[in-house]
């Protein structure tokens, strides 16, 4: 008896204790779905790739791409500002308005981290969708399999205009051992890739197709990215000799002006299209509610309300909202606006970059003696700040000095908080609803295409100028469009327009904040140039490029004889 | 296992030779005072035995006249007499011999002089004496290599910041602080045990100890054992125990911000490179607000009651008790409300064959948050007033500064408070296998049930707009269930004792929590948050969040102890145990541990030497894991992405948020340990002294990888190794002991020394061999790394520039370079330094950490004073950084800089070691005086005791910021004094202990 007891409990135990369990130690998942549960039907596709369009909004952060390439162009300019030295961030601003920077500046990593998760993503879907095409229709495959290849494309774009070489990759495998792939290799890749979908994207030709592609890659995106890789192929360092294209849309490229053929092609692709026109009032296109805008191609789809979709880590970190009116306004506007939360005062445009404005020129700061009581809307703002009672508000420094912005900035180091033109093209609500901004952030618009067609036709490609048109007389209309006459006051203010001098010019104005700046004045060699990057002290050729950020490089593949795969950029010295 | 049954079996037949009983025995137990109740009286190697009753008698049917009888009782000396000698009156003396303590290591318990690991055991008695916000507050100091920090003194932040020997992980998805089993149940949280119902606190501090839990043993293991019932007695008695206390607690330690005097004198004061910017209302008004006082109570106040009753028949025992505690913090509107129930019971059934016990325990808590900010209110500048006076309501006064928070406003404007319940109940039955000598099987099933509810509403508020008006809840669960099976076997035998434990385990944790907010109501102060769905119609505020979780631990277990004539000892043990957070081929791991001692007191040659009374030798090894901190890390699911507007809508997207790694496995611990235990001189001067090296692999880290191949930068992974090494020597001397006066000393010191031996697996592709931390980003200093993790360098190394000095014409800092190795000392300033010109700075780990407790008595008076500090650490002082003096200052100003025209502007720019400072301090901790009252013998008060405490009376430091206690517990950003401002306080109070019959 005493025997069977003993063997009944041994024999239990040595059951449990020599049990594996396993089943009991799969995880136990709540509420998260996998790839498979959601790729069964076509209306679930769109929730997967919509991500590509999601992960951009990390773009337009002053700690992301916007902020790096606004602060070293001429439209804009960070100083720190006294008494509190607020911005003074250990000096990294400063480096980015004097160029002065190297390979640990915060920003040039989240650039790399933001648009290598927004590329990898891309392949990654596409592989997806390549997994799960038999459970969907293949139109839905065809369709997205377009626009992910494209999203992809600027995604890689962005990182490619910062660093110039780059890990290029069209799937999505692991070939981190291999070196970063040179300017002239990857601009190649850049337009096979994109000259292969863009025929085949959706296209705008109605107000429903508008909508239906709103905030979403579409032919006038591929053509307009591809007329910017054409036109800034040279300062791109691409050569007819380096390059090398298979795709059979691009005519043949034995001479420079081959490349400014290929992107006057590509604007009339979008031109004949008709599916775009410029509004006869510029600031339509930067409206809080902008998205009935029929110049806007692309744009990054804002929702303002402080409380949706917000991702952030606190100071310093970046933010997947759009803080231009936060960023560029005064700590008074709060008291003119009904502001929900007090702007930062901020960013501002370089002195050098104002002057170039005419005075009634609608873009510019127009008439700064009525501040904020003037009822006209201006591109930037100088003057004085009223409160919303009409009072003049006044500044916090010791003497409460009347709170007047002007252009001048004394000192990057030892600013006030007056100092500066601010942007204000983008509509400020003024209703005190949206913490952040609620405008649609325009990346590509039909001006943009205009003018890179004439610049095109004046550096040697073939193409007929449409100076003349109706859509190019509405946009010199609307710049002044405060005047009586204002064909005649834009020819008197802007008598060179129409030439390389005064593409430079007019591009600035036009285009001021919205990502175009940097790249511009590379092209045109005025990038170290202080006579229009105002306090500019760096001024060494291989700026042109940024560093490739330190912590990227530390974390480079070693080769067989230790060395990282990954190498700096010329120039650079770590 | 088949070895093990076949051993059983040899015994069966020993077992059935101690069967026939029938021989009486009877006696008093008494002690130099009078009769001892509660003593056992057992007839050695069975589980037949009583308890003494009230007069100190028993009377025990033992199996014949020669069977062996022991006679013991906590604190005193076991004797031992054969069944047919038993005198009629027995003494038995209090024992001074700590080594005959019970010390608990998990799964079983050891005579303290058969321990063969790393234990530190501590009695109730030891405790530390005052207000504690959880258990923890009374080991502070007691134990050497268990250092214990507390940064606040907010009644509502019960935890605190615990390491066993220093850092053993990187502590990303993994914990650092150490397991904690309560009577056996490894918890998530001791906030709901009373001080008063601890019985002890034993702390399994090196890998052969704590590998019996091996899979969560990295860290540590601290099993707290709860008080119980009496021994069980024939003569059923009730006890009654109550213990209480008051207390007031005072700040006592300054900011060294500026006064509102000092800061307009701030151009003065500074030669004049500091200017002030004072404010001056619209008709000229001048204002000097102590910001701090205006959100401190003058004195906060706490009062604490512990009821116990107490007893034992001689079947069942039981501990009944309930606890009450309201406790203000220093800061306004802060309170800490609990009430605790416990019942601990014991039964024996079915003759002998069954034991059982029951434990229950229940706390409700409410915290009354402060909606302050300290930090702000330390910083503000004095000469802001606090209420706008030309404002016609008298409205909170605002400056023009982005991101100004009036202090005072917020706290009255805002409210905030949160309420929990917590649950844990345990079963053991265990079978008492009777034919079968020393064979029992227990099966064990607890768990522990806890939710917390928060609120939160905030009334109109100037600065915040659009969080006015707004409120919100949430509520949190967790449920922690735990099956065991053990089985133990305990024989002794012609000097050879054996004690053999075998079990499985079983525990899942799930949790589950929500929390939503809303504003937009029609009376907002009325509905705030109990009426969540009327906000604004549109839903537009609405919002709400849940999530849920769970994970699961199995494991398989044994150990094996034996010694022969308790003068060689051995120790070996095994877990297996799976976890379901690592990946499919990784879940489970194997941790043994083997420990071997030699009591060389006990050896003839050591006869001789009668200044010995014990010495033993100890030497372990073992391996410990440490189990994943997070869920679904190895798994590639969807999460929600953010919006896409799609088709004329916003619609949320679904992608995978984090690289996911399929191959995460346990990170191991390998640590050896070389002890000495020791009482020497008639025991006067007794201790412990070890040694230890440690060695972690497999370290658990977010690696940073390369992009591509990787989406995000970076991947929770295993690479990497740790080394550490350390001594402890904790020491008691008796240094006066005569009739009148007693006093012993007991110091204790531990050093630990850390270094990274490698981050990086490049055969996995991770080639990073260096990483910044320590992040710093306060106004006007832009995040700025201060701390670096770097092979070959220890965790918590500063990093920065080496400050040299500043030209006095120009006001530029310079700086040294690194060494070249040349000897040549090269200099760089702020504009030409380079990345590279940063160095290792100082660390942010003691060199050595202590504790000195000294307990007197004078007769019926006894004193108790305690010292701890740390030695030889740096504390980077934020505040000195952020907020120094600045050519112009519209906050306030941190003085220490401030000195006249050697005054020191800050320099934001650069991390230099200019901002670190000596962290060496000491603390008067805790001065205790009590009286016991001499009670003659009655029927009704057996004994009571008052006493007087101060608690954190002084601090001896050359740390210019408020408080040198900093957490230096963070691998990430450990001595780093991120001006949190919580103030300090020292604690007065007045207790009283009372048993009745």
């Amino acid at each position: 008896m005493k025997k069977i007891v003993i063997a009944i409990i041994g024999a239990a135990l040595a059951a449990v204790l020599l049990s594996s369990c396993d089943r009991m130690l799969e995880e136990i998942n709540y509420g998260n779905p996998t790839t498979a549960d959601m790729m069964t039907n076509d209306a679930n596709v769109p929730l997967l790739v919509g991500q590509c369009y999601a992960e951009i909004k990390w773009l337009h952060d002053h700690w992301g791409y916007w902020g790096v390439v606004t602060l070293t162009a001429d439209e804009g300019l960070n100083p720190t500002r006294m008494p509190d030295k607020d911005w003074l961030d250990g000096g990294y601003w400063r480096k980015l308005n004097t160029h002065d920077w190297n390979s640990m500046g915060g920003a040039f990593r989240n650039i790399w981290d933001t648009t290598i998760a927004g590329a990898i993503l891309c392949n990654k879907l596409l592989s997806t969708l390549d997994t799960y095409r038999s459970s969907i229709s293949e139109n839905i495959y065809a369709q997205y399999t377009g626009e992910l290849e494209v999203m992809r494309s600027y995604y890689y774009y962005m990182l490619f205009d910062c660093f110039g070489r780059i890990p290029y990759l069209e799937e999505y495998v692991d070939r981190a051992s291999d070196p970063l792939m040179e300017p002239n290799v990857v601009w190649s890749k850049l337009v096979d890739c994109l000259e292969k979908n863009a025929p085949n994207l959706p296209k705008v030709t109605d107000d429903a197709s508008r909508a239906l592609n709103y905030g979403r890659a579409t032919q006038g995106l591929a053509y307009a990215l591809l007329a910017r890789l054409y036109l800034n192929a040279e300062s791109f360092g691409c050569t007819p000799a380096n390059i090398s294209l298979s795709n059979a849309h691009t005519s043949a490229i034995k001479s420079p002006a081959d490349f400014y053929t290929n992107a006057i092609r590509c604007c009339d692709a979008i031109i004949d299209a008709k599916s775009y026109t410029i509004e006869p009032d510029y600031f339509t296109n930067f409206k809080i509610d902008n998205s009935g805008s029929k110049e806007n191609i692309f744009v990054i789809v804002e929702n303002g309300e402080a409380n949706i979709d917000e991702r952030s880590g606190g100071d310093g970190m970046m933010l997947n909202k759009l803080r231009i009116a936060l960023l560029t306004l005064n700590y008074n506007h709060q008291k003119t606006y009904n502001m929900i939360e007090t702007p930062w005062n901020g960013f501002c445009a370089r002195p050098s970059f104002i002057d170039r404005f005419a005075a009634s020129d609608v873009r510019g700061p127009g008439n700064e003696g009525q501040g904020t009581n003037d009822t006209k809307q201006w591109g930037w703002f100088l003057g004085p700040i009223y409160d919303a009672n009409g009072n003049l508000t006044k500044d916090k420094d010791e003497a409460q000095s009347p709170a007047i912005i002007v252009k001048d900035v004394t000192s990057l180091t030892e600013a006030t908080d007056l100092d500066g033109a601010r942007n204000i093209k983008y509509e400020i609500d003024k209703a005190g609803k949206y913490k952040y901004s609620e405008n649609d952030f325009v990346l590509f618009r039909y001006a943009d295409v205009l003018w890179m067609k004439e610049e095109a036709i004046l550096r040697g490609g073939t193409g007929v100028s449409g100076w003349d048109s109706a859509d190019f007389r509405t946009l010199r209309k609307r710049a002044f469009a405060y005047d009586s006459d204002p064909e005649a006051a834009y020819e008197a203010a802007y008598p060179n327009a129409l030439s390389l001098n005064g593409i430079i010019d007019e591009r600035g104005r036009e285009f001021s904040w919205e990502n175009m700046r940097r790249r511009d004045l590379i092209r045109f060699g005025k990038f170290n140039d202080d006579s229009y990057v105002q306090f500019v002290t760096a001024k060494d050729d291989y700026r042109k490029w940024f560093p490739i950020p330190y912590k990227i490089l530390e974390k480079s593949v070693l080769d067989e004889n230790g060395n990282p795969v990954w190498t700096q950029n010329p120039g650079y010295i770590n | 296992m088949k070895r093990i049954l076949s051993t059983i079996i040899l015994f069966l037949g020993l077992g059935l030779a101690a069967q026939a009983q029938g021989y009486q025995i009877q006696g008093v137990v008494e002690d130099a005072l009078g009769p001892v109740i509660g003593a056992t009286v057992l007839e050695q190697g069975t589980t037949n035995g009583t308890s003494t009753g009230l007069d100190g008698d028993f009377v025990l049917k033992v199996s014949g006249p020669d069977a062996m009888v022991e006679i013991s009782c906590m604190g005193y000396a076991s004797r031992v007499f054969k069944a047919s000698e038993v005198p009629a009156s027995i003494l038995i003396t209090e024992d001074s011999e700590f080594l005959n303590d019970v010390v608990v290591i998990g799964y079983g318990s050891q005579k303290k002089k058969e321990v063969t690991g790393s234990v530190a055991s501590i009695k109730s008695e030891d405790f530390n004496a005052g207000v504690k916000t959880n258990p923890m507050g009374l080991l502070q100091g007691k134990v050497a290599g268990l250092n214990i920090i507390k940064t606040t003194s907010d009644p509502t932040q019960t935890g605190y910041n615990i390491q066993i020997r220093g850092f053993s992980t990187l502590d990303k998805g993994t914990g650092t602080s150490p397991l904690f089993i309560v009577d056996g149940v490894p918890v998530s949280n001791i906030d709901n045990i009373s001080p008063d119902e601890i019985a002890s606190m034993d702390v399994l501090k090196d890998g052969s100890a704590a590998a019996i839990y091996g899979t969560r043993g990295t860290n540590g293991v601290i099993i707290i054992t709860t008080k119980r019932g009496d021994a069980f007695s024939d003569v059923a008695h009730t006890r009654v125990e109550y213990s209480g206390y008051a207390s007031a607690s005072v700040r006592n330690a300054s900011t060294g911000m500026a006064t509102a005097a000092q800061f307009r004198n701030l151009a003065e004061l500074s030669g004049g490179l500091a200017m002030p910017n004072i404010y001056t209302g619209p008709n000229g008004e001048e204002y000097n607000t102590d910001w701090l006082s205006e959100v401190c109570r003058p004195a906060a106040i706490a009062h604490n009651h512990n009821v116990a009753i107490v007893g034992s028949s001689g079947k069942f025992n039981y501990r009944a008790a309930i606890n009450y505690k309201n406790a203000e913090g220093i800061a306004k509107t802060t309170n800490r409300n609990e009430i605790m129930a416990k019942l601990a019971a014991g039964q024996k059934a079915l003759d002998g064959w069954l034991d059982l016990q029951y434990d229950l325990s229940y706390m409700r808590y409410r915290n009354d948050f402060f909606c302050g900010d300290f930090k702000n209110a330390a910083l503000l500048n004095p000469t802001y007033p606090i209420y706008d006076e030309t404002s016609p309501n008298g409205y909170y006064w605002r400056s023009e500064e982005t991101g100004f928070v009036n202090p005072v406003e917020n706290m009255n404007q805002k409210e905030s408070y949160g309420t929990g319940n917590y649950f844990r109940g345990s079963i053991k039955a265990t079978v008492n296998i009777k034919p079968v000598q020393g064979l029992r099987v227990s099966g064990f099933a607890a768990m522990e049930e806890g939710d917390n509810k928060n609120y939160w509403y905030t009334d109109v508020v100037n600065t915040d707009a659009a969080g006015s008006e707004k409120s919100g809840r949430g509520s949190d669960l967790s449920l922690n269930k735990l099956f065991e099976l053990t089985a133990d076997w305990t024989r002794n035998f012609d000097g050879h004792n054996i004690a053999v434990v075998a079990g499985v385990s079983y525990q899942n944790f799930f949790t589950d929590s929500d929390s939503m907010s809303n504003k937009g109501y029609a009376v907002p102060k009325v509905m705030k948050y109990y009426k969540m769905g009327d906000g604004d119609a549109s839903k537009k505020y609405m919002e709400m969040s849940s999530g849920t979780s769970q994970h699961t631990l199995i494991a398989q277990f044994a150990r094996a102890n034996y010694n022969y004539k308790e003068k060689y000892l051995l120790s070996a043990s095994l877990r297996r145990e799976g976890s379901s957070r690592f990946g499919p081929n990784n879940k489970w791991g194997w941790f043994p541990a083997v420990s071997a001692g030699w009591r060389i007191s006990g050896e003839d040659f050591m006869k001789d030497a009668t200044w010995v009374d014990d010495l033993k030798l100890r030497l372990g090894f073992g391996v410990t894991g440490n189990d994943l901190g997070s869920d679904l890390r190895s798994v590639e699911l969807l999460s929600n992405g953010g919006t896409f507007w799609y088709n004329g809508a916003y619609i949320y997207t679904y992608t995978v948020s984090q690289n996911v790694n399929p191959d995460i496995r346990w990170e191991k611990k390998y640590e050896y340990n070389l002890g000495v235990d020791f009482s020497l001189l008639k025991d006067r001067l007794y201790g412990s002294f070890d040694l230890y090296y440690r060695h972690t692999t497999d370290l658990l880290w977010d690696y940073e990888v390369p992009t591509p191949p990787y989406q995000y930068p970076t991947l929770l992974a295993n690479a990497g190794k740790m080394d550490s090494y350390g001594a402890e020597l904790s020491v008691s001397y008796v240094a006066v002991q005569n009739k009148a006066f007693t006093w012993v000393t007991t110091p204790t010191i531990s050093f630990n020394r850390n270094k990274i031996t490698s981050l990086s697996d490049p055969s996995k592709g991770f080639n990073y061999t260096q990483t910044t931390s320590g992040g710093v980003g306060e106004n006007g200093i832009m995040n700025t790394d201060t701390q670096i993790l770097v092979e070959g360098e220890a965790v918590g190394s500063f990093y920065g520039y080496k400050f040299l000095g500043i030209n006095p014409n120009s006001g530029i800092w310079t700086y040294l370079k690194p060494d070249q190795g040349d000897g040549v000392d090269r200099y760089c300033d702020e504009s030409t330094c380079v990345e590279g010109d940063r160095q290792v700075l100082g660390n942010a780990q003691p060199i050595f950490t202590f504790g000195w407790n000294n307990t007197f008595r004078w007769g019926n008076l006894d004193a108790t004073l305690f010292l701890r500090g740390v030695v030889g650490n740096k504390i980077l002082n934020v505040t000195r950084w952020a907020y120094g003096p600045m050519s112009a200052n519209s906050k306030n100003v941190f003085m220490k800089d401030v000195n006249g025209a050697n005054t020191v502007l800050c320099q934001k720019g650069q991390f230099s070691d200019y901002y670190l400072e000596d962290g060496t301090y000491m603390k008067v901790d805790n001065l205790t005086v009590g009286y016991t009252f001499p009670i003659k013998e009655n029927k009704y008060i057996h004994s009571a005791r008052v006493y007087l405490t101060g608690q954190n009376l002084l601090t001896l430091t050359a740390y210019s910021g408020q408080d040198p206690e900093v957490n230096t517990t963070s691998v990430w950003n450990g001595g780093i004094d991120y001006c949190s401002f919580y103030p300090p306080v020292a604690t007065f109070l007045v207790g009283v202990n009372i048993s009745l019959y």
